[in-house]
């Protein structure tokens, strides 16, 4: 009996014998066991390589998704390339209008520098003038009066009216006086004004320009207070004694 | 496989699927169906046989897809189809792997077995007989010549001898004898 050799095998195995050879060759494994286990070992060998590359396959399609994740999981954290054009633009949006807003609140500072400020200079006072019908005849410590905040420009500034009993005030509305320790960039939006009786000492303290003769009486004053309660200026409402020493 | 109306066929399946649509005006219904069950058919196992030889899985779809590709724009169907279209992704491989330098196929294995592999295995001495046998497997082909691991690769894939001497370009008889010695030293080197 002629045994099949590895090329017929392999043929065999292949399909690519024709129809008789096929024959033949089944037909002796079917006799031959030696043929039969040679055949199968081939089989297996090439059911191997079939698995192998299938498996190949797999791996490939896990790393790439193993890549992609990678890929993904960079891009959430990555900074766009157009977000540093973005952040350039938010800050100087946020500059612009960071300048524009201290140009405007200096501008619209209702509080008079402190002439003692520069130099010792008398530097010129904004004009200010401050609505105060509602603290009018108002007690001291008592009443915290809205004042709406005006620029001068305005025709409509309101001398203040006398009070029958009140204190004459100057014929002149007297102007506040920056506090030495407050904030002028702070702004004055809704300020309050809160009429006070203070000793003139402090009121001299304070920037605040008093006559020698009431050097030790008790003065009416003007307190501004901004909505964070934050005393801003002061004026004198009179030079005349308000109380007792 | 999405198709479009009448002529178009839009290849599907890898990144570059959307957008390109094939436009196949010119040919006949009867080519673009074929065309479609050749894609259903030859997709998956081009793109093993492209891995084999090295491709990422992306690449080796891209390239699948530009062998359909360029199938389409044949407007008529090769002779032996199949032979043609491993012959074209074969050739693309080649192409992708001289542009890149290409790492052998092989490196797969290592670069995957340091990955986050986390495939359910039934038990650990079997996930550790299988890739030893796999190694040993891997490090056999990788000995083979490339005529005979090309040979077997394709083999693996389904392809007649005849279909294989189309795409390597060479005779029936000397795939037969590649296929044949191929065998022989790996179940030499697995022994």
């Amino acid at each position: 009996m002629k045994h099949l050799n590895d090329n017929e095998l392999v043929l065999a195995l292949d399909g690519e014998m024709d129809e008789a050879e096929l024959k033949q060759a089944v037909d002796h494994m079917a006799e031959c066991d030696e043929c039969r286990e040679r055949w199968e070992k081939l089989q297996g060998l090439s059911a191997r390589v079939v698995e192998y590359q299938a498996s190949l396959y797999e791996k490939a399609l896990a790393m790439d998704a193993r890549r992609l994740t990678l890929v993904q999981d960079r891009k959430v954290f990555a900074f766009p390339k157009w977000g540093w054009g973005l952040v350039a633009a938010i800050v100087l949006v946020g500059v612009s209008v960071g300048v524009w807003n201290s140009a405007r609140s200096t501008d619209a500072h209702p509080i008079a520098q402190n002439p003692r400020d520069k130099d010792g200079a008398q530097t010129k006072t904004p004009e200010v003038a401050i609505d105060t019908h509602a603290s009018e005849g108002l007690k001291p410590a008592q009443n915290a009066v809205s004042a709406n905040v005006k620029a001068v420009k305005s025709p409509k500034t309101h001398p203040v009216k006398k009070t029958p009993g009140a204190d004459k005030p100057d014929t002149k509305l007297a102007q506040f006086t920056e506090l030495p320790f407050s904030d002028a960039s702070l702004p004055l939006d809704q300020a309050t004004v809160v009429r006070v009786t203070l000793p003139a000492a402090a009121l001299r303290q304070a920037g605040v320009a008093v006559n020698e003769d009431n050097a030790n009486a008790m003065l009416k004053a003007d307190v501004v207070l901004g909505m964070d309660g934050l005393p801003r200026g002061i004026r004198l409402v009179s030079q005349g004694n308000s109380g007792t020493n | 496989m999405a198709a479009g109306d009448g002529q178009c066929l839009a290849l599907a399946g890898s990144e570059r699927a959307e957008g390109h649509r094939v436009n196949a005006e010119g040919a006949t219904p009867e080519v673009v169906r074929e065309v479609r069950e050749l894609f259903v058919e030859l997709r998956v196992p081009l793109c093993r046989y492209l891995i084999s030889l090295g491709l990422s899985a992306n690449e080796a779809e891209d390239a699948a897809q530009e062998s359909f590709v360029r199938l389409c724009e044949r407007h008529q169907t090769p002779e032996n189809v199949r032979g043609w279209m491993f012959r074209v992704a074969h050739n693309l491989a080649r192409d992708e792997q001289r542009r890149h330098k290409r790492r052998p196929a092989e490196q797969l294995d290592d670069e995957y077995a340091t990955a986050e592999h986390k495939e359910p295995r039934p038990t650990p001495e079997e996930h550790l007989l299988e890739r030893e046998q796999d190694a040993r497997l891997k490090a056999a082909l990788a000995r083979l010549p490339e005529s005979q691991r090309h040979c077997l690769h394709l083999r693996a894939e389904g392809l007649k001898y005849r279909e294989i001497a189309d795409v390597l370009q060479v005779g029936i008889s000397t795939v037969a004898e590649w296929v044949q010695k191929g065998l022989k030293s790996l179940e030499r080197d697995l022994a």
